[in-house]
């Protein structure tokens, strides 16, 4: 067999309504998932935005994923008024900092997720709850009633342009989640719906890049959504097939199917 | 009483009660066996194979297999007697009181029983868990998620016990209490509930394997016990995408032990209800 990976614009993230503890989190639980193999087996690597590295000219390599630090996530936390106490995390009016993660029960990766960031912030002593639901009332929750504190799920890319991603960044839009259906509720919002009208209604590319980098700056600084991992696509082909070119969008394997073909001893032993 | 007549053990339900009781006695003492505890993460060595330290392995996080087996089987083997106890109960109630009732009250509670045997089990709770509280502890899930089962299991049990009761009712030893003067809770309770027993202890052991394989679905779901706290449902969850039991025979031990456990149950049982 041979075997081919690409990364890919496919990206797991944690969605939190709690943007107290935001950038202490991703410093706590960010890298887990492709450190040492982890749930992925090493095919990933630390997301820091909606866009994958491997989307080469949209991509701001500026950005930079946060390093496993679970002291600096502590530091930062005691900095903001959390203090630790028996072993559990508490705010400056002293209650225990709790919080539930939902996910689509079945999807085996995401729930191996939920565990592994629930052991890294058990460290810092914050207590999550890990509760896999089943998919229509995952999505009532978090579409419909809201009714969540932190949800692992994942977007995929249906185009390398980000005009494709308007659906979740335009504060009005139907996907926006942290603050649904409501006009800009804060100006770093406001401001991502500029940029995103801005780069969608120009014709010049660099003057799309440099709007778009800036709407990947503004949500890692204000991490509506934390990044987990950007998964790699492995596809394999017999090697008696001929003219595979894996891609990194799908299908991965076969967008050329009109040029795959069995090698000539295949053919013959047929 | 009716039907108390007792039969000796034969050799295979001897081996099958001392196969539940060894898995009981292991499971208990999980805290000694594996130390390691069920839910630390050995991220250096995600899905190894058996090792002195890690008997069976680590999972895909790098939680040590054997560890989980043992406090998965405490769990399951633990709770669902606890499920099959809370159901045996509310079937005592609905259908044993509607039998001894009889009447209306019998048609009321059959058609009742009717009805919710005809739900779907599984989309019902798979309902009910996703309308519980998000914020609830692994352990309170646990106890949640048995509890549950035991509250919508009960209806199979209930139609026994109304059948076993309105008999009961008609028979010639209740008609010379009443002909005697008895009535009301006292008939019921020195007469008419004594002769339900064995029919209550049948269908409470009835009950457990049927609760065990209720987790274990939903379980394998992913909609049973919550993370960390393991059971026999997250275990056999393991097996998704197992590419070739000769490379990694360890990872079927959950499924193995379901297996022997359960068969050892239906012997067990075989000899309970040859005993009603």
């Amino acid at each position: 067999m041979n075997g081919n990976k690409n990364r890919v614009g496919r990206r797991t993230f944690l969605r939190f309504l709690l943007p107290c503890v935001l950038l202490c989190l991703s410093l706590a639980s960010g890298s887990a998932f492709s450190q040492n193999g982890g749930e992925l087996h090493g095919h990933a690597q630390p997301a820091v935005g909606p866009v994958s590295p491997a989307n080469k000219f949209w991509f701001n390599s500026k950005l930079k994923a946060d390093p496993y630090r679970p002291d600096a996530a502590l530091e930062r936390l005691q900095n903001d008024g959390f203090h630790p106490q028996n072993g559990a995390l508490l705010d400056k009016a002293g209650n225990v900092v709790e919080f539930s993660i939902v996910t689509n029960a079945g999807s085996k990766p995401r729930e191996r997720m939920a565990v592994m960031v629930q052991e890294d912030l058990g460290k810092l002593g914050i207590k999550v709850n890990v509760v896999p639901l089943d998919f229509r009332s995952l999505i009532e929750r978090i579409s419909q009633k809201f009714n969540y504190e932190a949800a692992i799920l994942g977007f995929r890319n249906v185009d390398l342009d980000p005009s494709g991603q308007m659906n979740i960044w335009l504060s009005s839009a139907e996907d926006h989640a942290w603050n649904p259906q409501q006009k800009p509720e804060t100006a770093w919002e406001g401001e991502i719906d500029r940029l995103m009208r801005a780069q969608a209604s120009t014709t010049d590319p660099n003057q799309r890049k440099q709007n778009f980098d800036r709407v990947q700056e503004i949500v890692a600084e204000q991490a509506p959504i934390l990044y987990l991992v950007n998964q790699n696509a492995l596809s394999a082909v017999s090697a008696a097939v001929e003219g595979a070119n894996p891609g990194i969008l799908t299908p991965q394997t076969f967008w050329n199917a009109e040029r795959l073909t069995l090698n000539a001893t295949t053919r013959a032993s047929r | 009483m009716l039907g108390n007549r007792k039969r000796p053990m034969n050799a295979a339900r001897k081996l099958a009660c001392v196969v539940v009781l060894a898995v009981c006695a292991v499971s208990l003492a999980a805290n000694w066996l594996a130390p390691a505890g069920y839910a630390k993460q050995f991220r250096e060595a995600p899905s190894a194979p058996p090792s002195r330290q890690h008997l069976l392995g680590t999972d895909e996080v790098g939680r040590d297999r054997f560890a989980r087996v043992l406090y998965g089987t405490r769990i399951s083997l633990l709770l669902a007697p606890a499920s099959a106890l809370v159901s045996t109960v509310l079937a005592a109630l609905v259908g044993g009181l509607a039998g001894y009732l009889g009447g209306i009250w019998l048609r009321l509670a059959r058609g009742f029983t009717d009805l919710f045997l005809s739900l779907p089990w599984l989309f019902l709770l798979i309902t009910v868990r996703a309308i519980l509280p998000l914020n609830v502890s692994p352990l309170v899930s646990v106890l949640i998620t048995f509890l549950v089962l035991g509250l919508l299991g009960w209806a199979a049990s209930a139609r026994v016990l109304s059948t076993s009761a309105d008999a009961l009712r008609n028979s010639d030893f209740v008609l010379q209490a009443r002909a005697s003067g008895l009535h009301g809770s006292r008939l019921f309770l020195v007469h008419v509930l004594p002769n339900l027993k064995p029919v209550l202890y049948a269908q409470f052991w009835i009950s457990i394997p049927v609760f065990i394989l209720s987790e274990a679905n939903l379980g394998i779901l992913g909609l049973g016990v919550a993370e960390p706290l393991p059971s026999w449902g997250s275990l056999l969850r393991e097996l998704e995408g197992l590419i070739s039991f000769r490379e990694e025979p360890w990872r079927l031990v959950p499924l193995l032990l379901l297996m022997v456990v359960m068969t050892s149950f239906q012997l067990l049982l075989s000899n309970q209800e040859a005993s009603v």
